[in-house]
């Protein structure tokens, strides 16, 4: 999987979600809600908006939303599936 | 004080008086917008602590109301109200004092929506002037 992606995408999370890490120390498979990244669930609506505004690609049921907004790798993987070419 | 076609909304609400800050429902799209309106007489009895000798409206009863006018544009399918509950509050501004009988225009807008969750814009407004304004989240259960 991209490399470059993943790097961009842990980017996002840390402006978009002034997370108190450099992207760089996000591990790929790491979960972004509860342990791991740590964000709360109202966080999903500002990852949402994110991935849209950052990628255009949007998520449109909660039920994709369980699906990938597991990991920066779950990201990348749906990206890649929806044609995102970064 | 007047029913309007729209007030009926309100009874959908779980807050009811004297922590009911919606007297009227002006607009309603739902899932969309709504405007409403709400009023505080001279001699509310939330004037004799706030603030004694200087009667404001509470900075922090706006927000409410605009959380409470907000849970009136969340209806679902079938045109049922659905019940939420505060999530979030952010960038909350305040521009205006708001006197007592000053009539107070709610506006909320929905900017984001997804699974239980749903972004609000709200505004407060006193004869057209923006007196408040920011963003909330309302969590459905």
């Amino acid at each position: 999987m991209s490399e470059t992606l993943k790097a961009k995408i842990k980017e996002m999370l840390v402006r978009q979600l002034k997370l108190q890490v450099r992207p760089e120390e996000i591990e790929d498979d790491s979960p972004l809600f509860g342990e791991g990244l740590g964000l709360d669930s109202i966080d999903v609506l500002e990852v949402v908006a994110s991935i849209e505004k950052e990628f255009g690609i949007g998520i449109r049921s909660q039920e994709e939303g369980e699906r990938v907004l597991t990991s920066v790798n779950g990201i990348a993987q749906y990206l890649i599936e929806k044609g995102f070419k970064g | 004080m007047a029913v309007l076609p729209l007030d009926h909304w309100i009874q959908f609400l779980p807050q009811k008086p004297p922590f009911l800050f919606v007297d009227h429902v002006l607009e309603l799209e739902p899932l969309r917008r709504v405007r409403g309106s709400l009023l505080f007489p001279r001699g509310h009895r939330i004037f004799e602590s706030h603030l004694p000798g200087e009667p404001l409206v509470p900075g922090v009863i706006l927000i409410e109301a605009l959380a409470q006018l907000s849970g009136i544009a969340l209806v679902g399918a079938e045109g049922k109200p659905l019940r939420g509950y505060l999530g979030e509050v952010t960038r909350m501004r305040f521009h205006r004092l708001i006197l007592p009988e000053e009539e107070i225009t709610l506006h909320a807008e929905v900017l984001q929506a997804f699974g239980p969750f749903a972004k609000f814009r709200g505004r407060v407004t006193v004869v057209g002037e923006l007196a408040a304004e920011g963003e909330l989240v309302l969590v459905r259960k």
